[in-house]
């Protein structure tokens, strides 16, 4: 059940990233980018 | 869930992740040749590991040529390359930004204007090229290279061949701009900013302008990124003043706004954001610097990938006239820039 939500999400998030265009492709890379450093960072 | 649908989300995710793996190879080299420029970098002094990533890049193009392989990781490098703009918003100072905002605004708006009417002027008149082709490389040399050549060349409807040979041109002047600039830089009395927007106001397209700055200095590559930003900003007024010339209809003045917004590029959204977040103190010092890091890291697998991107053959091929206009647009903007930047800045 859980695999199944997990492969429901990405599917969701990768059927997203086909619809952006490369702006908004990279304005989500940046943002994912700074969120991880900043839940990792000190 | 259903059964069909758990077999649909594992579909689309091999499709994704076969997508991810043909980047793989391609990345890989934009990494190995980005590690090689550093390296060597590290060890010859005066020299810039940006400026070498771009020449590793374009002489492994055009010595032995870009394999298929490696040609769908190579293509992200526009990607690669608005990513680090957008976590360059990290380093930018808002309150900088707004002290010399409208100064910078008026004087990005009189650049793009002057560039634009005076590639008109001389275009057809003094070069006899075609009004199209004129338009084309009036757009490419004022707002953002081969991005607004492509643009313009959709709302004016240009024939394929007059597009080729104006993006072939403002490559060939991408080219040689990012190898004068930095020389230019060593040589003037500018500091980090002026140099940066004169840089901004002055090469044609995006990459360049940042590796040029940044090969200046970490100042200059910021001020050459927002300036260029601010620039590009202007596609859709240019876009928008061409339909109507070109088209002359009342309904492409009445879609006018949806042009311009549409003229804005999508990842100055990320970048305002970031900024924003950066400057509301919301990220500690440490996350800062990671995210400084990762942009620069970003920054450096772009240009290599700018330099593979360099195809001498095909700069061979452009005609004379468009290399004359694009070539009294850089030197007449370039100086009057340059004047203004001094007096300003």
């Amino acid at each position: 059940m859980r695999d199944a939500l997990g492969a429901a999400t990405t599917e969701r998030a990768y059927g997203l990233w086909c619809t952006l265009e490369r702006g908004w492709r990279a304005t989500a890379l940046g943002l994912v980018v700074v969120t991880v450093l900043a839940a990792l960072g000190p | 869930m259903s059964a069909g649908a758990d077999t649909d989300a594992t579909d689309a995710t091999d499709a994704g992740v076969g997508r991810l793996a043909r980047l793989v190879p391609g990345v890989g080299l934009l990494v190995a040749l980005a590690g090689a420029a550093t390296l060597v970098a590290g060890f010859v002094p005066g020299v810039n590991a940006l400026l070498l990533g771009v020449f590793f890049g374009a002489a492994v193009a055009n010595a032995v040529g870009v394999p298929d392989w490696a040609r769908p990781g190579i293509d992200t490098q526009k990607l690669l390359l608005e990513t680090g703009i957008v976590l360059l918003g990290a380093r930018i100072t808002v309150d900088e930004l707004v002290a010399s905002g409208p100064v910078l605004v008026a004087l990005v708006v009189v650049t793009v204007a002057a560039g634009v009417l005076l590639v008109e002027a001389v275009a057809g008149r003094v070069f006899g090229l075609a009004d199209k082709t004129g338009s084309l490389l009036a757009a490419g040399a004022s707002v953002c290279g081969v991005s607004a050549a492509t643009a313009i060349a959709g709302t004016i409807d240009a024939d394929g061949e007059s597009l080729a040979h104006v993006v072939a041109a403002v490559l060939l002047f991408d080219a040689l701009t990012l190898a004068a600039f930095p020389i230019a830089g060593d040589l003037l009395p500018l500091s980090g900013r002026q140099f940066g927007i004169w840089a901004g106001l002055s090469m044609f397209s995006t990459g360049p302008v940042t590796a040029a700055g940044f090969a200046h200095s970490e100042v200059a590559g910021r001020w050459a990124t927002v300036t260029k930003l601010a620039r590009n900003s202007m596609l859709g007024f240019v876009a928008v003043a061409y339909a109507v010339r070109y088209a002359g209809r009342a309904e492409e003045a009445a879609t006018g706004l949806r042009a311009v917004f549409d003229g804005v590029p999508r990842f100055l959204v990320g970048f305002v954001a970031v900024a924003a977040v950066a400057n509301l103190g919301l990220l500690s010092e440490a996350t800062l610097a990671a995210v400084g890091t990762a942009s620069d890291a970003l920054f450096a697998l772009a240009f290599v990938g700018l330099g593979l991107d360099v195809r001498l053959d095909a700069m061979r091929q452009t005609g004379a006239a468009p290399l004359a206009v694009l070539g009294v647009q850089l030197l007449t903007v370039s100086a009057l820039a340059l004047a203004a930047v001094l007096v300003l800045f």
